[in-house]
């Protein structure tokens, strides 16, 4: 009784010459993407003129250096963002300080000190320490 | 639409169905221990969850459903469903065990301590285990030392790496921020060195010397009006402070390292329990 | 419809059934049924592994396919395709068989095995228009994935009803000779102009910003060499100018290059949007699906 009801159906089903449903064919839109342009949601949020500054900085030298620059930043927040993360967080004294200290680090012979961040496959060194993962002992 | 033909077609067509109910005990409990046992811990818990509403005074299935629930890795729901089965102190030795291990894994090392130091429900073997477990978790080597000193007879696994990963945090040596600051002061890149990340302390040397002799060559022959040795000597205090900063912060970072080390190396001496 | 006709199926279940209690085999799968109507999923893909586990072999044929489409939408793709390959296993009908392909393919797509995908279509037993022109529109889906430009115009030609939309052939040739045509933004040929002259290739690849961007900077970099070397010394300008124009130089080429293929990418991406437009406009009774 099943196999009859059904193959009637399909028969009567297979009398259509259409056989993509809406839903289908929206389902393989997602197959290509857009390309993304960055977004740096770090330089959103300042909370006074300072902060304001450094971001239109920041900006200014992600859209027109960073962007023609050959070498890629070995670390995941980048060292212009580690820098500005730094100011914004530690403060005008103590930030800059940090972000010198990243730039002597940034040199890829050290990448055994950190781990790898899941996203970028770069070496993950977070402003916070206590998001920070360290290695496993070798 | 064929779903719909097919599931329509299957429910008139089901000649000899028998009176089951799906969602029973006896279904439930199959069906969690069908899960349990091919490691969807996480579906277990919900039917032993089921379960266990249906049949409140069974301790064996609330003793399943915690250990769903941990194996699950959802050590605040086992602990809570361990505390609702029983108050700590009068858990059984099966619930009791599963208790600490789940407080240990949750990392609630002065919880698990009081707790395995009051009850008398373990067995001496397992709890002096887990307490031990606990004082080495949280790096207390002198009360591990004395645990592990009050138990001479036991050796093998895991006892044997306890008392050397004891001697070594009894042994480790805590690096100092000022010294290391200290000695940055005198040679950039000195304190990260001592700290153990001679590397960043190499690079903190070159970045600095650099800039510093760049900024010398520019003032000794052009004077000081001359924007490119002003340029280096800001590149060269940033580098030089920064590397001060750095210092500090590789001291700090190193002892940080160092007891995730040993952490780490205590968990991995017990597989069965992480 | 749909609802209306799962709510029926549900009623009459219940009728069928009347002298047992709630939650029994027939019921749970039609709860799960329901739930999957309903786009709830997890709940659905609970239910059905609850009759799989009671109900064993007899209840396959009406559990792995759903399942499967379950595991589908919530997006996991090995599952969805594990219970495809059952639902395919259990099947004799080869009309049901190529509908399962097809849930498959659209699997093996989305978790981007476009090859074992391309496999699977050359089971289809196109053997009616009706299955012809969906296996058209795979095999156009699965080429064009592959970069196969010329099979996936052949293929969406198929796929497409020219006589009901007699202009739509057009369209279909018209969007696949705008793809052959970003052959032009060849990702190495954009790199060697902004050799040549920096910002060039950006410019061609219609990023006028990053290539006054380029120009601009490797030009003040070029300047500041000069005006180093003039007024200190060639081994300041090699050694602190220098680096730094090699570095943005060689970084504006590059970046051509990441641009050119961004801009194939967006324009494929374009493209293959309006050849599913293009499909979706000549979906029979599209407003009521």
């Amino acid at each position: 009784m099943t196999r009859i009801i059904c193959t009637l159906f399909l028969a009567w089903s297979s009398l259509l010459a259409w056989g993509q449903s809406q839903s289908e064919i929206a389902q393989m839109r997602g197959l290509t993407q857009a390309p993304a342009r960055p977004q740096w949601s770090i330089a959103q949020d300042n909370q006074d003129e300072f902060q304001l500054a450094f971001s239109g900085m920041f900006l200014l030298y992600k859209n027109f250096i960073s962007s023609q620059d050959a070498s890629r930043c070995n670390f995941t927040p980048s060292c212009s963002e580690y820098a500005l993360e730094a100011i914004k967080s530690r403060g005008l004294l103590a930030g800059p300080l940090a972000a010198f200290d990243r730039l002597s680090r940034c040199t890829s012979v050290n990448q055994e000190d950190y781990t790898r961040h899941p996203e970028t496959g770069m070496l993950y060194d977070p402003v916070d320490p206590a998001e920070e993962r360290l290695p496993l002992p070798r | 639409m064929m779903r719909l033909i097919w599931l329509m077609l299957i429910l008139f067509s089901w000649p000899a169905l028998p009176a089951q109910d799906l969602y029973d005990v006896d279904h439930s409990l199959a069906f969690a221990q069908y899960l349990y046992k091919s490691g969807e811990y996480r579906l277990a818990a919900e039917e032993y969850e089921r379960v266990a509403f249906l049949k409140p005074g069974d301790l064996g299935l609330r003793l399943q459903l915690v250990a769903a629930y941990q194996r699950a890795g959802a050590f605040a729901q086992a602990q809570a469903r361990a505390e609702a089965t029983a108050p700590p102190l009068t858990m059984s030795p099966g619930l009791a065990a599963l208790y600490g291990r789940i407080l240990i894994q949750q990392d609630a090392l002065g919880e698990a301590r009081r707790f395995l130091r009051q009850t008398d429900s373990l067995p001496q073997a397992e709890r002096l285990l887990l307490l031990t477990t606990t004082e080495l978790l949280d790096q207390r080597w002198p009360q591990a030392d004395s645990l592990l000193r009050s138990q001479p007879t036991h050796s093998g696994a895991p006892w044997d790496s306890f008392r050397t990963l004891t001697d070594e945090g009894l042994a480790l040596k805590r690096k100092s921020p000022v010294l290391a600051i200290g000695l940055s002061t005198v040679v950039p890149g000195l304190g990260k060195a001592y700290a153990g990340y001679w590397k960043d302390g190499l690079f903190s040397l070159l970045f600095t010397g650099i800039s510093a002799w760049q900024a010398y060559r520019g003032f000794s022959r052009n004077g000081p009006r001359n924007a490119y040795a002003w340029v280096y000597t800001g590149l060269a205090a940033g580098f030089y402070l920064g590397n001060l900063y750095g210092s500090g912060k590789a001291a700090s970072r190193r002892n940080r390292q160092n007891q995730h080390d040993l952490r780490h190396r205590v968990e991995r001496s017990l597989p069965s329990l992480f | 419809m749909r609802l209306i006709l799962i709510c029926l199926g549900l009623l009459l279940a219940l009728i069928g059934t009347g002298r047992l209690p709630a939650q029994t085999l027939p019921q749970t799968l039609a709860f799960a049924e329901a739930q999957l109507a309903l786009g709830q999923y997890e709940t659905a893909i609970k239910a059905y592994r609850r009759v799989l586990y009671f109900g064993g072999d007899s209840v396959g044929s009406a559990v792995f396919a759903p399942l499967a489409d379950c595991y589908l939408a919530t997006g996991q793709a090995r599952q969805a395709q594990r219970y495809f390959n059952l639902a395919y296993a259990q099947t004799r009908d080869d009309s049901l068989r190529n509908e399962l392909l097809f849930r498959k393919v659209a699997a093996l797509l989305l978790a981007g095995q476009d090859g074992l995908a391309e496999v699977d279509l050359l089971s289809v037993q196109a053997n009616t228009p009706y299955f012809r022109q969906k296996l058209a529109f795979y095999e156009g889906v699965t080429a064009f994935q592959r970069e196969d430009f010329d099979r996936a115009e052949r293929a969406f030609l198929q796929a497409i009803d020219s006589v009901a939309f007699p202009g739509s052939p057009q369209v279909v040739r018209r969007l696949f000779a705008e793809q052959a045509r970003l052959r032009r933004f060849n990702p190495r040929k954009v790199r060697w102009m902004s050799v040549f002259l920096p910002g060039l290739g950006q410019l061609y690849v219609g990023e006028y910003r990053y290539a006054a961007n380029s120009l601009l900077l490797t030009g003040g970099l070029m300047a500041l060499f000069g005006y180093v070397f003039v007024n200190l010394s060639l081994i300041d300008a090699l050694f602190s100018v220098m680096p730094w124009f090699q570095r943005y130089y060689i970084g504006g080429y590059q970046h051509a290059y990441r641009l050119a293929e961004e801009k194939i990418q967006g324009e494929r991406h374009r493209i293959f949007q309006q050849l599913l437009d293009e499909m979706t406009s000549q979906i029979p009774g599209k407003a009521t699906d």
